[in-house]
C-alpha cells in the first residue's frame, strides 16, 4: 500500500473481486478486534509487526497485493508471504475468518503474475517438473527401502502408505519412513507403497498460490491412486493428511486417508502393538499445527508416547494443543529465509527447550526438519525425534 | 350458498408491484361462488375498510376474503371492521398475498398466478366456515411473578399497588437477585443496596404480596386467566415461623461452602442467609446429600462432620461425632484402610483429605475417658462371641442402648486380631487399650478364657440373642511339597507368637509370601526380630494388584524389605528336616479373575531356586468353624466354610443367633467387621422388640454430587505424615507413624470440600433460641389458581471456564464483573477494599477486558450483552476511586452508551479517572510468576501490547438463568436460539410472551441494564393489569370438537392434547373436549383415526379442498 490517501473511488473492486472469487471468505465479517494479531506466531517474535487484523479490510477494499510501486510491493509480497497459515487466528476469531485463505487468494494473484519469493517459484517448478520440491529423479523415491525392504502396493492390500516427499528424499527425514515401515510391518499391518508412481501431495505449494502446478500434481495422484486400486492412504506428514482428506475430494478422490498417529494409537489400544523396551528420556510433544488445530487430533500422539515405558511426557505450559505455536515451516515457510531475530522456529524450540526435555517429539517431516536445521546453530544438547522413531526404539 | 366477497389490497407497491392484480381479479371473478372482487391501494385504510362494509350491506355477503399482508397483522382490523355492521367475525378470512408471494417472489407471472391459487383456496374455506362465538372465560385477578431480582420486584410491587394479589416465587432464600450484588449502579453512582432494599422491604411487608421464596414452580396447568400451579417449597431444614434471624446458628456452623453470595470469593456456613439484609430475614441450612467418606465408609461415619469440627479446633465434639457409629477411633486412627480417603472428592482435585490421621489425633487429643451418659438399663441379656472389633463394635452399640452384654473370649487377651495380629509398630497396645476402656466404661462385660463351645447353649441359657464374631483364624496352606519342614510359618500364627509370646526363633535369611496387609505385617515383624536385616517378600501378582495398603508397602520398602513381584514357590527343599531352599516359579498376568484382579499365570521353564531358612506363609485364613458341635443347627456356606448370614440383617439361619465380622467374609478389614457389629447390633435389638428385622435396612442415599473446589481451598496441599527415621525404627517395635500437631489438625481438615454441606453435626441445634432447627423437613408442595403469569428469572455469567484463552477459569486472579462489584462492595468479602483473590494484595494495575463470550458466534455467544460497556466504565471509575496511585486499561473493540446520561459519564470517568482505553481484544492472558500477561495488540497503532497487571476483570457475557430452559418447557413458551423467552412482536408487543397470559420481564428476555428490566417489569404489570380489568376473556373459538356419532373411544387424542384438554367421558363412552383448555393447536384432528375430532372452521373437508385447488395448479 502506498502512502497517499486513500479515496472511496480508489477502492480497487477489480483485486477485491479477484479476492472473493479466489476464496476470500467473510471479510465483511471482522470488525477489527485484533485477537488474531496477538495470537500470531508473529506476536511472539515480536521484531515485526504483523498486523493481521488489517487483511481482511484490506481485502475488502481491494488493497492486497495492489501496490503499483515496485518497492512497495516488494514489501507487500513479503509480508504476504510471513503467513505460515498455522490457523491460530482461525481457531481464536470470533467470526470464524480464514486469514490464510485470504493470504491464499492473495498469493494466487501473485503467482498468476509471476511476482512471488524466487525460492518459492523454484519449488513450484521442481514439483512441476520432478513430482517433489528438491527436483530430485522421480526414480529415486524409492530409494529409502534399500535399507527396509518394504511391500510394493497391491490391490487388495489395506493401506497404501505415503511417506511425502521429505521422508523419501531427504537423508534425516528417511528414518521416519524406516520406523514407520519397521513398526507396520511388525503389527501386521497390510501395506505397501508406491514409490516413483507417486507425486508430492501439493500442499505447500497450493499454499504458496500456485493453483495450477497443485491441480497438475492431484490429478495426477488421484489418476494414480484410482488405478491402483487405493482405498486407504496411510501418511507421517500432517500435510499430506488434510491435503488428501480436505482437499483432494474437490477434483473428484475417493479414498480414506489416516495420520500415522491416529493407526499407532489404535493398534496400541487393541494391544496388536506392545512397547516392551525403555525409553528412559523426558520428551515434550510439540502439537504440529496441521496436525493439531487443522484436524483435532491432539490425543493420539499423546497416547503414543504414554504407552512407551520409562519415558515421561512433558508439555509447554500455555502453549500445548490447540495454542501450540508454528514451527514456521508451513505455507512455504520451509523455504522462506528470514533475518536470524525475525524466525518463528526460533521461539518455539525456546518454548520446547524450556521444558526441560531431552527430547522433542514431532509428528510431522516440516517440524523435525525445521527445528532440526535450526539446532544445528543453537548449541543446545536437546534431540528432534519424530514419534515413529521413538515408538521403533521401544518395540 | 355463500356469497363470497374478494377484496385485494395492493399494500401500495409492496404487492402491487410483484403480482398482476387486475389479472388476478379477472381469474377471481370467474369464480361461481365470488359475486363481487374489488381491488384498493391500502385496504387497511379508511376507505378501504368502508368499501368492504358497503359491499357486505349492498350484496349482503356471508363470506368475505381480504387478499393481503399476513392474517398476524390485519385479521383482527378487518374481523372488527366486519364485526361493526353484524357481520360474524369468523366468516372473514385472510389470504396472506404478501409475506407468501409478492415479498418472496420476483418472477411477476409467477407471483401473480400464486397469488390467485392461494385466494381460490382460502375461498373453499370460506365456502364452509360457520359462524361461531368467542368462548368466554371469567379471569382469575391474581398473579404470578417467577423470579423476584430487580424486575420481579418491580413488577409484583406495581400489581399489587394496584390492588391485585401476587404470588411472588423465587428459588433463593431471599429476594434481591443480581443486584442486591452489586456496590454502586451506573451512570449515577447510587448504592445498589440503597435503592433496592426499600424495595424489598416493602414487598415483604405488602398484604398483597404472598412471598414464597426458595420455592419453585413444579407444574403448571390451564389456560389464560385461569391457571393452577403447583409450587415447590423446597425445605429449609429450619422452621421460618420460629426462626428471628439473629444468626447464633452461623457462629455454631463448623462448615465452610463457597458463597454463591459472594460468588466463591468468601465461603460460608452450611446453615445461612445470603446477605444480612436478606427479605424475608430467614436462615436454611444447604444440604447436597451424603458426602463422599460417610458414604464410601462401611460403618457409615460421619467423617465430613469431625472434620469440620476438627477445623474448629472442636475436638471432644469431633470424637463424640465419630464414637457414634465406631467405638475405636483409636485404632481405626492407626489400621483403617480408610476407604473414606480413597473415595474423597478432594482426591479428583489433587490429594484427598488425611481423614485416618486426623481421626488419630481426635482420638489421642482426649486425656480422660468421658463420663458415660448410661441409658436405663433393659431386662435382655445379649452374648457376643469373640472380643475383636466386629463382637465389641456389637456390644458398645447394645450397650449403649442399654442392654446388657458379655462378651467371651477364648484367649486370655482382648481385641481379638487387633491385639493377635496387628503388629505393636502399627498399633501401640496402649491405643487399643483405650478404645476397650471406652467400651468397658460404658457397661459391657467380657470374660475371658472363656471359650463357647455351642452358641445355641446360650440362647437355652439367659441370653435374648447371640453374636458369633469368632473372626477367620485358620491359615491357609500352600499344599506344596515340603511344606511340613522346620522354618515354616504361617503369618497370623507368626506374628500371634510375636504378639503374646514375645520370642520366635527365625532364621538369618527370611522369605514371606503373600501381598496382603498380613504378609507385609509378618515381613516388618520378622525384620525387627532378625538381626541380619534380610527379609524378602515373594507376591503372586505385581504392585498394582497388591492388595496391602500402599502406605505400609512403602514403609516396609523404606525399612530395607526387598518384594520379588510375579513369583511363587512351586517347592519347599530341605536339609536334615530344616528348610533350606525354596524353588520359585516366575509368573505372567493373565485375564482378569472373579476379584477384577489379573490372575497370575505361571511361565514355563522360569524355575528358580532361592536359599531360604525362614518362610513364613501368608496366603490367607478362613474362618474355624470346627468348634460347633456335630448336631449344631447353624448353618454354613460350604465353599467358604464360613458362617451363612442373611446379607442385611446377620441372621444365622438359628433365629436370634447372628454372626458377623472375618467369621462370615474371611480375613477382611477392621472396619468392615466394625460395621458388620453395628448392623448386627440393630437386628438383635429388633429381634428383642420383635421387629421386621429387614424394613428398610438398605436405604437409598444420596450421595453429593458435582462438588466444586473453590478458589480460596486451592493452594492448600496435604499434610505429609511424619514417621520416626526407618534405622531407629527397624530393630524395635514402637510406634513407626507420629500423629500430627494440633495446628496440622485444624489446616488439614480446613482443606475439606464440605461436599455434603451441612455435615449434620447439630451444633446449630444446640444454640437454637427459639428452637427452630428441624433436620427431618421436607419439601412441601402447594397447589395456587392464577390468571396470569410474569416471567422474571434473570440471567446468569457465561462461565469462565469456557474462556480458553483468559484460563478456562483457573487463575483466581482473573474475575468476572459481579465478582468484582463483590470486591466493591462494602458488605464483601474484603469490605470494599480492592484486594485481589489469590494473595490479598491491592492490584495496582487492572486490565478490563469487554465482549468476553459476548459477539462471538463462532465460539461463544453471537449478541452483545449490553451492559459490559457501561459497567465497565463504572468499574474502571471506582478502581480508581479507591486505588488512586493503580492504572486502569480498558481492552475494547468498541463502547456502547445508548443510554440516558451514559456517554456524558463515559467521557467524565475516563477523563477525572486517566483511564486508559485500548482498542483491540486480548487473545490471552498468560501466567508469569504471580503476574498476569494479557497480550493483545492496540489496532488503531498497529503496535503489540502485552501487558503485566495484578488483576483481570472479564466483562463476561449475559446468560438465560439455568432454570429459563427447563421453564420455557413446563410453561409452553418458546425461547430463541440463545435460551431468550421470546416476545410476540419485536417492537410492539415487547412484553408479551407468544402464549397469552405469560408477560416477560428483565433480563430473562434479553440483556438490559436495570432503567430497562425495570420499565419493562411495570410495562408487564400494566399489561396484566389491562387483562385483569376485564370481567371475562374472550378465547379463540377455533377449537377442536369430537363427533360423538363418529368417536369410538379410542382416546388417542387424549394422549396427542399437549394441553391436557380431552378426558374420557365414561357415561357416555366418547372423548370430551374442555374448550378452555385447548389451544386450538389441531395435534388431535391429525391423531384421531376416525375423523371424529374435527377443528372448527378447518375441518378436513375443508382442508382437503384447498389443497385440491392448489394442486390443480
Amino acid at each position: 500500500m502506498n502512502n497517499k490517501n486513500i479515496l472511496i473511488e480508489e477502492i480497487n473492486s477489480e483485486i477485491r473481486d479477484v479476492l472473493l472469487e479466489e476464496g476470500a471468505e467473510g471479510i465483511y465479517k471482522c470488525y477489527q478486534c485484533g485477537k488474531c494479531a496477538s495470537i500470531c506466531p508473529w506476536f511472539q517474535v515480536g521484531t515485526y509487526d504483523f498486523p493481521v487484523y488489517r487483511f481482511s479490510l484490506e481485502a475488502a477494499m481491494g488493497l492486497v497485493a495492489s501496490s503499483e510501486d515496485k518497492d512497495e510491493l516488494t514489501k507487500e509480497i513479503d509480508k504476504i508471504y510471513r503467513c505460515v497459515g498455522c490457523e491460530a487466528c482461525l481457531e481464536q476469531c470470533p467470526h470464524g475468518i480464514d486469514t490464510p485463505r485470504i493470504l491464499r487468494a492473495a498469493r494466487r494473484l501473485l503467482v498468476d503474475f509471476g511476482s512471488y519469493p524466487e525460492t518459492l517459484k523454484s519449488v513450484v517448478q521442481k514439483i512441476h517438473n520432478a513430482g517433489n520440491p528438491f527436483g530430485e529423479a522421480r526414480e529415486k523415491r524409492a530409494d529409502w527401502t534399500k535399507e527396509i525392504d518394504t511391500p510394493e502396493f497391491r490391490e487388495g492390500m489395506e493401506f497404501l502408505y505415503f511417506p511425502c516427499c521429505l521422508p523419501a528424499y531427504d537423508t534425516r527425514n528417511q528414518n521416519i519412513a524406516l520406523a514407520t515401515s519397521k513398526i507396520l510391518q511388525k503389527s501386521g499391518i497390510s501395506f505397501g507403497i508406491l514409490g516413483n508412481r507417486e507425486f508430492c501431495c501439493g500442499e505447500a505449494i497450493r499454499r504458496v498460490g500456485a493453483e495450477k502446478v497443485f491441480s497438475e500434481v492431484c490429478n495426477a495422484n488421484i489418476k494414480e491412486f484410482s488405478q491402483s486400486g487405493v482405498k486407504k492412504v496411510l501418511v507421517s506428514s500432517p500435510h499430506c493428511l488434510t491435503t488428501f482428506k480436505d482437499e483432494y475430494p474437490e477434483f473428484g478422490s475417493d479414498f480414506e486417508t489416516f495420520h500415522i498417529t491416529q493407526l499407532l494409537s489404535k493398534l496400541l489400544d487393541e494391544g496388536k502393538l506392545k512397547p516392551q523396551k525403555e525409553f528412559k528420556k523426558k520428551v515434550v510433544f510439540h502439537d504440529p499445527c496441521t496436525l493439531g488445530r487443522k484436524n483435532n487430533i491432539y490425543e493420539e500422539p499423546r497416547n503414543i508416547l504414554k504407552n512407551i515405558p520409562g519415558l515421561e511426557l512433558l508439555e509447554v505450559e500455555n502453549f500445548n494443543r490447540n495454542l501450540s505455536v508454528c514451527c514456521g515451516a508451513g505455507s512455504g515457510g520451509l523455504w522462506m529465509e528470514w533475518d536470524k531475530d525475525e524466525r518463528i522456529v526460533n521461539v518455539r524450540l525456546e518454548q520446547l527447550i524450556d521444558t526441560g526435555a531431552d527430547i522433542i517429539a514431532v509428528a510431522c517431516p516440516y517440524c523435525l526438519q525445521m527445528f532440526e536445521e535450526t539446532l544445528k546453530s543453537m548449541n543446545a544438547e536437546v534431540q528432534v525425534m519424530d514419534i515413529s522413531e521413538i515408538l521403533v526404539e521401544s518395540i | 350458498m355463500k356469497k363470497i366477497g374478494v377484496y385485494i389490497c395492493h399494500c401500495g407497491r409492496n404487492i402491487g408491484a410483484t403480482v398482476n392484480i387486475p389479472e388476478v381479479m379477472e381469474e377471481i371473478r370467474k369464480h361461481p361462488e365470488v359475486i363481487n372482487c374489488e381491488d384498493y391501494k391500502y385496504m387497511c385504510s379508511e376507505p378501504g375498510q368502508n368499501l368492504i362494509k358497503e359491499k357486505i350491506e349492498e350484496l349482503e355477503l356471508n363470506g368475505i376474503i381480504v387478499a393481503c399482508c399476513s392474517p398476524s397483522l390485519h385479521e383482527e382490523t378487518f374481523r372488527r371492521n366486519a364485526e361493526s355492521i353484524g357481520l360474524n367475525r369468523y366468516l372473514l378470512e385472510i389470504a396472506n398475498i404478501r409475506e407468501q408471494c409478492s415479498w418472496v417472489h420476483t418472477d411477476k407471472k409467477r407471483a401473480t398466478l400464486k397469488a390467485t391459487t392461494i385466494i381460490k383456496s382460502i375461498i373453499e374455506k370460506a365456502k364452509f366456515n360457520e359462524i361461531l362465538e368467542p368462548v368466554k372465560v371469567p379471569v382469575t385477578p391474581r398473579v404470578m411473578v417467577i423470579g423476584a431480582g430487580i424486575a420481579g420486584i418491580q413488577a409484583a410491587l406495581d400489581i399489587a399497588n394496584s390492588g391485585y394479589e401476587v404470588i411472588l416465587l423465587e428459588k433463593n432464600s431471599s429476594i434481591g437477585g443480581h443486584m442486591a450484588q452489586l456496590s454502586e449502579t451506573f451512570p449515577t453512582l447510587d448504592c445498589s443496596q440503597c435503592i433496592l432494599t426499600p424495595k424489598m422491604v416493602e414487598v415483604g411487608q405488602h398484604k398483597n404480596i404472598q412471598l414464597l421464596t426458595y420455592s419453585e414452580l413444579s407444574d403448571i396447568s390451564g389456560n389464560v386467566g385461569n391457571f393452577k400451579v403447583q409450587i415447590k417449597k423446597k425445605s429449609a431444614f429450619v422452621d421460618w415461623e420460629k426462626c428471628n434471624g439473629c444468626s447464633d446458628c452461623v457462629d455454631a456452623c463448623p462448615v465452610g461452602i463457597k458463597s454463591q453470595f459472594n460468588l466463591g470469593l468468601s465461603n460460608r456456613t452450611a446453615i445461612y442467609r445470603p446477605f444480612p439484609q436478606a427479605v424475608p430475614n430467614k436462615f436454611v441450612i444447604d444440604k447436597r446429600g451424603i458426602s463422599a467418606c460417610k458414604f464410601s465408609c462401611p460403618a457409615g461415619v460421619n467423617a465430613q462432620a469431625y472434620i469440620a469440627l476438627c477445623s474448629q479446633g472442636k475436638f471432644e465434639e469431633a470424637l463424640a461425632i465419630e464414637r457414634e457409629d465406631n467405638p475405636f477411633p483409636s485404632v481405626c486412627g492407626r489400621v483403617c484402610t480408610h476407604p473414606c480417603e480413597q473415595e474423597c472428592e478432594r482426591g479428583n482435585f489433587d490429594e484427598a483429605i488425611s481423614i485416618r490421621s486426623i481421626k488419630r489425633f481426635i482420638a489421642d487429643f482426649e486425656k480422660e475417658l468421658p463420663e458415660p451418659e448410661l441409658p436405663s438399663r433393659k431386662k435382655e441379656k445379649i452374648a457376643i462371641i469373640g472380643s475383636g472389633p466386629s463382637g465389641l463394635s456389637c456390644a458398645y452399640r447394645l450397650a449403649n442402648k442399654g442392654y446388657s452384654t458379655t462378651v467371651f473370649e477364648a484367649l486370655p487377651v482382648v481385641g481379638g486380631l487387633l491385639v493377635t495380629g496387628i503388629p505393636e509398630f502399627r498399633l501401640p497396645r496402649k491405643s487399643l487399650q483405650k478404645d476397650i476402656d471406652f467400651i468397658k466404661s460404658r457397661g459391657v462385660r467380657i470374660e475371658t478364657n472363656h471359650k463357647i463351645e455351642n452358641p445355641e447353649e446360650l440362647l437355652k441359657q439367659d441370653f435374648a440373642a447371640v453374636y458369633i464374631a469368632t473372626g477367620a483364624w485358620l491359615e491357609r496352606k500352600m499344599e506344596i511339597e515340603g511344606e511340613e519342614l522346620k522354618g515354616i510359618f504361617y503369618g497370623i500364627d507368626f506374628l500371634q507368637k510375636v504378639n503374646l509370646e514375645k520370642k520366635v526363633e527365625i532364621c538369618k535369611r527370611i522369605a514371606v509370601i503373600g501381598g496382603g496387609n498380613s504378609a507385609v505385617d509378618a515381613a516388618r515383624t520378622a525384620l525387627r526380630l532378625n538381626p541380619e536385616k534380610d527379609v524378602t517378600i515373594i507376591y503372586r501378582r505385581s504392585r498394582m494388584e497388591m492388595p496391602a495398603i500402599e502406605e505400609e508397602i512403602l514403609e516396609a520398602e523404606e525399612e530395607g524389605i526387598k518384594i520379588n513381584y510375579l513369583a511363587t514357590p512351586v517347592k519347599f527343599i530341605g536339609k536334615n528336616g530344616k528348610l533350606d531352599k525354596m524353588e520359585c516359579i516366575r509368573m505372567k498376568l493373565g485375564k482378569p479373575d472373579e476379584s477384577g484382579r489379573r490372575r497370575p499365570v505361571p511361565i514355563e521353564d522360569s524355575e528358580f531356586v532361592i536359599p531360604v531358612d525362614t518362610v513364613i506363609i501368608s496366603i490367607g485364613q478362613k474362618p474355624d468353624t470346627s468348634y460347633l458341635p456335630e448336631n449344631s443347627n447353624i448353618k454354613l456356606n460350604e465353599k467358604w466354610e464360613s458362617f451363612l448370614v442373611d446379607e442385611d440383617t446377620f441372621q444365622t439361619s438359628v433365629p436370634g443367633i447372628f454372626a458377623g465380622g472375618d467369621a462370615v467374609t474371611g480375613p477382611a478389614t477392621v472396619i468392615d467387621a466394625i460395621a458388620h457389629g453395628k448392623e448386627a447390633a440393630i437386628s438383635i435389638e429388633r429381634y428383642i422388640k420383635n421387629e421386621d428385622l429387614k424394613a428398610g435396612r438398605k436405604p437409598e442415599l444420596k450421595k453429593a454430587e458435582n462438588v466444586e473446589m473453590p478458589d480460596y481451598l486451592s493452594n492448600l496441599k496435604r499434610v505429609k505424615n511424619q514417621y520416626v527415621q526407618s534405622k531407629d525404627r527397624i530393630s524395635n517395635f514402637n510406634e513407626v507413624q507420629i500423629g500430627l500437631t494440633e495446628e496440622q489438625v485444624k489446616s488439614e481438615a480446613a482443606r475439606c470440600l464440605a461436599c455434603g454441606g451441612c455435615c449434620d453435626c447439630r451444633e446449630c441445634e444446640k444454640v437454637c433460641e427459639p428452637d427452630a432447627i428441624v433436620y427431618d423437613m421436607e419439601d412441601e408442595t402447594i397447589e395456587e389458581e392464577v390468571g396470569a403469569v410474569i416471567v422474571a428469572t434473570g440471567y446468569e455469567l457465561y462461565p469462565k471456564e469456557k474462556l480458553i484463552e483468559y484460563g478456562s477459569g483457573n487463575y483466581p486472579d482473573v474475575i468476572n464483573g459481579l465478582q468484582f462489584e463483590r470486591l466493591l462492595s462494602a458488605s464483601g468479602p474484603t469490605e470494599g477494599e480492592i484486594l485481589r483473590p489469590s494473595d490479598k494484595k491491592i492490584p495496582k494495575r487492572v486490565a478490563f477486558i469487554s465482549c468476553a463470550g459476548s459477539r462471538d458466534p463462532e465460539y461463544h455467544l453471537p449478541y452483545c450483552s449490553r451492559i459490559c460497556c457501561m459497567y465497565n466504565v463504572k468499574h474502571a471509575f471506582l478502581y480508581k476511586e479507591n486505588v488512586p496511585d493503580g492504572e486502569a486499561i480498558v481492552f475494547n473493540i468498541d463502547v456502547r452508551t445508548s443510554g440516558k446520561d451514559y456517554e456524558e459519564f463515559f467521557t467524565r470517568a475516563k477523563d477525572e479517572e486517566n483511564i486508559l482505553y485500548l482498542r483491540g481484544k486480548p487473545s490471552r492472558i498468560i501466567k508469569e510468576g504471580n503476574d498476569l500477561v494479557v497480550w493483545s495488540v492496540n489496532t488503531l497503532t498497529g503496535k503489540h501490547i502485552r501487558v503485566k497487571c495484578d488483576l483481570v476483570v472479564l466483562s463476561t457475557a449475559i446468560v438465560p438463568s439455568l432454570e429459563a430452559t427447563e421453564l420455557s418447557k413446563q410453561l409452553r413458551i418458546p425461547v430463541n436460539v440463545n435460551g431468550m423467552f421470546n416476545e410476540v412482536h419485536p417492537k410492539l408487543r415487547p412484553v408479551e410472551s407468544i402464549v397469552p397470559g405469560f408477560f416477560l420481564a428483565g433480563c430473562c428476555h434479553s440483556p438490559k441494564d436495570i432503567p430497562d428490566s425495570v420499565a419493562q417489569a411495570s410495562a408487564a404489570a400494566s399489561k396484566v393489569l389491562e387483562m385483569f380489568s376485564q370481567k371475562e376473556l374472550s378465547l379463540e373459538p377455533l377449537i377442536a370438537s369430537v363427533d360423538d356419532e363418529l368417536c369410538s373411544a379410542c382416546r388417542i387424542c387424549i394422549s396427542a392434547c399437549p394441553y391436557e384438554a380431552r378426558e374420557f367421558d365414561e357415561e357416555n363412552d366418547i372423548v370430551a373436549v374442555n374448550e378452555v383448555l385447548c389451544a386450538c393447536c389441531g395435534s388431535c384432528v391429525s391423531a384421531c383415526p376416525s375423523g371424529a375430532s374435527q377443528q372448527k372452521n378447518l375441518s378436513d373437508n375443508q382442508i382437503s379442498k384447498m389443497v385440491e385447488v392448489i394442486l390443480e395448479q
